[in-house]
């Protein structure tokens, strides 16, 4: 009786092994799976011989909403280009320097199993001015020269976001309703915007 | 300032410029105008609903309803209300034999020249309107405003589509151009002859307006802005009326029984342009200033000078209180003809009107807005006006209002 129980609790014993092995075999395929597909969808992946670490971490960060703003960007753009290229190169330049500070006497990069690999940004920041801005522009260098000291940068301009600021004030209706009655009781007008506003009060 | 606004404040300004705040703000403001010697009153409500749909779009509606009560002055024939049946016929046959000799309407007649008298004439109204603009930025931050707007009174209708586009021209956006352009297509109901029908008649107007804004300093912005309008279509005021001396007989002699009482006639197209330079700055984290100045000219030959200055100062966390001072001044229009003049009478034909607002006048406006943030969620608003024109017209108006952001 003792060896039929002990019979079956080394049966399910095994059982029990067999299944946990199979479950982590199972896991270490999903991951490699995972980490594969990820490298075919990065540039890097683009340029294989460059980075040759079999096994990577790539952290990918994603701003919400970028993605697909992404695909409304300008198609060329020269300064992005020049960065994106800039990063490439690091990031080859730092692979390959690790690769020889350590691996020298292996000869093999396989070897290098980096924590946190560098990945190249492969969207562009939004771009500053329109082409048609950039050309209008041209004609309005001078105000720099003649009127403005230093450029205020967009940090520097939480005063002038503020409502008060703005040519309606901290309370734009009111605006609205003083507008009517000039127009009302003088004859002329301009100059605050164009009459679709809604005023309709001519 | 609570912090709610703040960060809103600070988040915008990462956008650029436009000054946009990512907020949707439910608005209801009442307006109760009076002028002096209980002539006209006016009660004005609004109600405005802005939603900002991400960064990318904005949706402006309104609606107003706005009621008018009271009386203006005009020219009236006196007691015409208690004359004879023969009177009545004889002053109907001489206003024939008038309107047979001008274009001009004639609306009545009076053997003598002395029964006509400037009188007040009661008037009721009530104006109902919509207007709609939404607002669409690019990738560069430049916007697109699409505009819509209807409104109705008894006798007239306006309805308007408008289109601007801000274009930013640095990347810092630190300047940036503004093109608009609006199309308003209005209707209103005209008397003719003797009051006796209405015609409807078409007023088409387009406005045109440029400008180019600069920050100068984190504290200050430079404004300048070029507007062109053209009014086309019945651009008199068929309320109004003036005296025209016809002479009937034929002897070339205008006598005391050959006026009329005709209606006010304007020119059927009118060019405006004109230019307004806008100066805001911050001189103190509690104190603001607003200064601008406007040049006005249209082709009726008047023209005008706008002076603007307002203070804002922040007394306490939330709490603003702007005096504000505005100086216009204008030059009368070539057909004007003052109605207090001693012999304010025009020729049987071409253009002429007695509407002091074509005249030649000042006027000075003296106003106080206080807003307050209750909560980071509710501002209230109040304001009071004095208006005063050098020709004894004066009025004053308040406005309250609450708005609710969500």
């Amino acid at each position: 009786m003792i060896l039929k129980i002990h019979l079956v609790i080394s049966a399910a014993f095994m059982v029990f092994s067999v299944q946990v092995v199979a479950a982590e075999k199972l896991t270490l395929l999903t991951a490699e799976r995972q980490v594969s597909s990820e490298e075919s969808s990065h540039v890097i992946a683009q340029a294989p011989s460059q980075i040759t670490s079999s096994v990577r971490v790539v952290k990918k960060y994603k701003t919400k909403g970028r993605t697909s703003a992404t695909s409304k960007y300008p198609a060329t753009d020269e300064h992005t280009e020049q960065g994106r290229e800039q990063g490439k190169s690091l990031v080859k330049t730092t692979l390959a320097e690790k690769s020889k500070n350590e691996g020298n006497s292996v000869g093999s990069a396989k070897q290098i199993k980096p924590l946190l690999a560098l990945v190249a940004i492969d969207q562009k920041p939004p771009p500053s001015v329109s082409p048609a801005g950039q050309w209008l522009n041209k004609g309005f260098t001078w105000i720099d020269d003649w009127f403005i000291d230093k450029e205020v940068k967009p940090w520097q301009k939480a005063k002038l976001a503020e409502p008060v600021m703005s040519p309606a004030g901290v309370a734009p209706v009111m605006k609205k309703f003083a507008s009517k009655i000039y127009i009302s009781k003088a004859a002329t007008f301009g100059g605050d915007g164009i009459a679709g506003g809604g005023c309709g009060c001519k | 300032m609570n912090k709610k606004i703040k960060i809103s404040l600070l988040s915008c300004t990462a956008i650029g410029s436009g000054l946009a705040q990512a907020e949707q703000v439910l608005s209801l403001h009442q307006m109760q105008y009076q002028e002096d010697d209980d002539r006209i009153k006016v009660a004005d409500t609004s109600l405005a609903l802005k939603l900002d749909f991400g960064v990318d779009y904005s949706l402006d509606l309104s609606l107003g309803y706005d009621s008018v009560t009271g009386a203006s002055p005009t020219w009236q024939i006196a007691n015409s209300r208690q004359i004879s049946a023969n009177e009545a016929i004889f002053r109907q046959n001489e206003l024939e034999l008038g309107q047979a000799i001008t274009d001009e309407t004639l609306l009545g007649y009076a053997h003598d020249v002395s029964q006509y008298q400037i009188q007040r004439v009661s008037l009721e109204d009530t104006r109902k309107s919509a207007a709609a603009a939404l607002t669409i930025r690019d990738v560069y931050r430049n916007e697109w405003v699409l505009g819509l707007a209807h409104s109705e009174e008894d006798d007239y209708k306006s309805s308007s589509v408008s289109a601007s586009y801000l274009l930013f021209l640095d990347k810092g956006k630190n300047r940036s151009v503004n093109i608009g352009f609006a199309y308003l297509n209005d209707k209103t109901l005209v008397f003719g002859t003797g009051y006796q029908s209405r015609t409807e008649e078409k007023i088409q107007v387009i406005n045109f307006e440029t400008g180019l804004t600069q920050v100068l300093s984190p504290t200050s912005v430079f404004d300048v802005k070029l507007f062109f309008n053209h009014d086309n279509g019945y651009l008199s005021n068929h309320y109004l009326t003036i005296l025209r001396g016809i002479d009937i007989n034929e002897d070339d002699v205008i006598t005391d029984d050959e006026y009329f009482l005709a209606s006010d006639s304007r020119p059927d197209v009118r060019n405006g342009f004109g230019t307004k330079l806008s100066y805001s700055t911050q001189f103190w984290p509690w104190l603001t200033g607003q200064f601008s100045y406007r040049y006005y000219q249209d082709s009726w030959s008047i023209n005008s000078h706008t002076a603007s200055a307002s203070l804002s100062f922040e007394i306490f966390d939330g709490v603003f209180i702007t005096p504000e001072y505005i100086r216009y001044q204008q030059g009368q229009a070539e057909f004007y003809l003052n109605p207090n003049v001693k012999e304010p009478y025009f020729t049987a034909s071409g253009d002429g009107s007695n509407d002091t607002r074509l005249g030649d006048f000042s006027a000075d406006t003296y106003g106080l807005i206080i807003s307050y943030q209750v909560t980071s969620d509710w501002q209230l608003d109040l304001a009071v006006n004095r208006y005063q024109q050098s020709n004894q017209f004066a009025a004053s108006w308040a406005v309250m209002g609450v708005n609710y952001r969500f």
